[in-house]
């Protein structure tokens, strides 16, 4: 029996009006992701590959085509619905962290678990868990400005696992961190990965797509490249991963996997 | 509702960020609030003074009152041969008009009242014992005045108790020699507190008083009365001397005021007319007195008081249009330096409802906020009013929720377009905001 697919796109197109006709970002795009995977979306700057995330992440609907998550026909999904996939299917994490500067990293963290109407102190004991994982605890009552580049991105990675997504998406997550604090991101990212989250990563660097299992690559908005590949090793680090918590969305809450 | 109550939390937290930006966005609804407050304490203080002053004196009296004349048409009047108010005015009004039940005059002198060496604040008034019935006094102590006491000019009197308890401190009054000018006058009786049951000051007619704008028909306070017979008074001490500062004969009135009772409400405003007609003729067209009748006066000071309250209601409504304008003003600030934060929350999962009722609750807390504070002046406001101008300010529960509501409408009404435009922010641009 074939498991059901985290991502289908069949003949995804974006198009986008303009004073004179329209410009088409994303041409006929079709691929699919299994479970597990992790995936790389490869392509120069202009190229599309930010739409596509955009549309994975259900912030964006294609102008034709189709685009199934776990076999739910986005299209046919009202906003509503649509933030309710965001919420539970979907872990976003950005190039410039995008936290929210007033408040604690603790209420950073536990943010979709406000949208997924969680009671508070479940929310806070996730979230605290959470923060645990990527070795932040002691910051839960700190303000992200406190923090250095590193530490904000693992509070948004933390965040983005909090309600425990299927999909995460990541959209140039070392982008703003020097190259060895973005090897400890991508490292953790490898471990979630190891947790069974399938990970769609946007890069400009093929260095860093080397570090996944597949890579897409969009060119002109058209699908490129779809390559397997075995991906190469990262140099070893300080970050412990055996204390991370049960981030697959398939735990049930409470339950803590050892890897 | 968690959607309101995360609302709310993360409102205030906005809140206590901001704090002046958040206190000069409250300013107007402050006003306004305030305004609506001191304006609902200041009008039922009024309506409650009324509703006691209807009550004191009930829907069917007048008063005919002794009006001081300057010196030109005193002479007139003079040459008209007109002596003033007089017991027989009162005599001759219930004898003419049979709507008129009762007539009850009320002789006046200022003299200082003694007993041993104490010297109290009190007024002299002379009358007989319709007065009592008019006015519906009654005794604690003693009795009233008789009409024998009136027939044979006995030298006793009934006090008030506000003076009796000023002149004899503990003892009992009754039997005890008061001195009042050359008169040594018994004590018979002390009237019950007063007549309409509430404190010492009673309103009465008399003077022009200052009331809440609602009534010009106070005065004296009838706690600190000396009674003595009215034809004691009448020989005793004469003259009324509501001329003496002006005019070469200053004791031109014989009397001070007759209470004057009609048969009905709704005689009132004819007897006001033909009671004046009549006086007029007999005082031969002299303007020395004047007809009062509580009831019109109630009905004007309503009149008063509903511009005053339409007045109220204006600067209220006015300051809560600014203060609306100026929350909406802020929270179009907010969402735009906030851009970024709502695609956040749009990406991880918010929906438009979510983002609308985060803001609209953000707004309604700087409006409810401002409200509460506004109570606290508005309650202020009326107490300072009432002590200040000595008017009776009534803040009912009712006005405090009015206000309340209404800060919390002036919120929702103002915060809904800035909420409408956060909740339609396309997610994807907001999160590119720089």
């Amino acid at each position: 029996m074939s498991r059901e697919k985290i991502v289908e796109a069949v003949g995804l197109t974006r198009a986008f009006p303009m004073a004179d006709g329209e410009f088409v970002a994303l041409r006929d795009v079709s691929f699919a992701i299994e479970p597990g995977e992790f995936v790389s979306i490869m392509g120069a700057s202009g190229s599309g590959k930010s739409t596509l995330l955009n549309l994975l992440g259900c912030l964006d609907r294609p102008t034709s085509g189709h685009l199934r998550l776990r076999g739910t026909d986005t299209r046919e999904l009202d906003d509503a619905h649509l933030s309710r996939v965001r919420n539970s299917t979907i872990g976003f994490i950005f190039q410039s962290f995008n936290l929210i500067a007033p408040a604690t990293v603790l209420t950073n963290v536990t943010l979709p678990l406000v949208y997924a109407r969680t009671p508070r102190k479940d929310r806070n004991s996730r979230g605290m868990a959470l923060l645990r994982a990527v070795g932040l605890e002691a910051k839960a009552a700190s303000r992200p400005n406190q923090l250095s580049g590193g530490q904000c991105q693992r509070v948004a990675i933390a965040r983005a696992l909090v309600n425990r997504p299927a999909l995460l998406l990541a959209d140039e997550p070392t982008g703003n961190l020097d190259s060895r604090t973005g090897m400890e991101i991508l490292r953790l990212m490898r471990a979630i990965h190891e947790h069974g989250v399938t990970i769609v990563m946007v890069t400009h660097d093929l260095k860093l797509a080397h570090f996944t299992q597949r890579i897409l690559t969009i060119h002109d908005g058209e699908l490129d490249a779809d390559e397997r590949i075995t991906p190469e090793p990262l140099p070893q680090g300080e970050i412990s991963l055996a204390d991370l918590y049960p981030i697959r969305h398939d735990a049930a809450p409470g339950t803590e996997v050892t890897p | 509702m968690t959607q309101v109550i995360e609302g709310f939390i993360i409102g205030l937290a906005g809140l206590t960020t901001h704090m002046t930006r958040s206190l000069l966005t409250m300013l107007g609804i402050i006003v306004g609030v305030a305004a609506v407050i001191a304006m609902m304490a200041i009008g039922s203080g009024a309506k409650e003074e009324t509703r006691r002053q209807i009550e004191a004196y009930g829907a069917t009296t007048l008063f005919v009152r002794s009006v001081k004349l300057p010196q030109e048409k005193l002479q007139k009047a003079k040459r008209a041969l007109s002596v003033g108010l007089a017991v027989s005015d009162g005599e001759y009004l219930q004898e003419i008009f049979p709507f008129v039940v009762g007539v009850a005059p009320e002789a006046m002198f200022d003299e200082k009242i003694r007993y041993r060496g104490r010297e109290p604040k009190g007024q002299l008034v002379g009358v007989d014992p319709r007065y009592f019935s008019l006015t519906g006094q009654q005794t604690t102590r003693g009795r009233l005045l008789l009409q024998q006491d009136v027939d044979e000019f006995r030298r006793v009197c009934v006090l008030g108790p506000q003076l009796a308890r000023e002149l004899f401190v503990q003892e009992d009054a009754l039997g005890k020699s008061v001195r009042v000018g050359s008169l040594r006058l018994t004590v018979v009786g002390v009237t019950r507190r007063s007549m309409d049951q509430h404190d010492e000051g009673a309103p009465r007619p008399g003077q022009q008083g200052q009331g809440n704008g609602a009534l010009a028909i106070k005065s004296r306070e009838v706690a600190r009365d000396l009674y003595i017979p009215i034809s004691l008074m009448l020989t005793a001490f004469p003259r009324f001397k509501e001329n003496s500062d002006s005019d070469a004969d200053p004791t031109y009135h014989r009397i001070k005021e007759l209470i004057v009772k009609v048969d009905r409400p709704q005689s009132v405003a004819v007897a006001k007319q033909a009671i004046t007609k009549v006086l007029l003729r007999r005082h031969g067209q002299a303007d020395d007195f004047e007809v009062v009748a509580p009831l019109e006066i109630l009905e004007q000071s309503k009149k008063a008081q509903e511009i005053f309250n339409l007045v109220m209601a204006l600067i209220a409504g006015l300051s809560l249009v600014v203060g609306g304008i100026g929350i909406m003003n802020i929270m179009l600030a907010t969402v735009t330096e906030r851009t970024r934060e709502i695609g956040v929350r749009r990406a991880m999962g918010a929906t438009q409802m979510d983002i609308l009722i985060q803001f609209l609750m953000e707004a309604t807390v700087i409006s409810v906020t401002g409200g509460l504070l506004g109570i606290v002046m508005g309650v202020g406001i009326a107490r300072i009013v009432g002590i200040v101008l000595g008017w009776r300010t009534i803040t009912t529960v009712f006005s405090i929720a009015l206000a309340f509501g209404v800060s919390v409408v002036v919120g929702i009404l103002f915060g809904l377009f800035p909420a409408r435009v956060a909740a339609q922010m396309d997610p994807i641009a907001a999160l590119r905001y720089e």
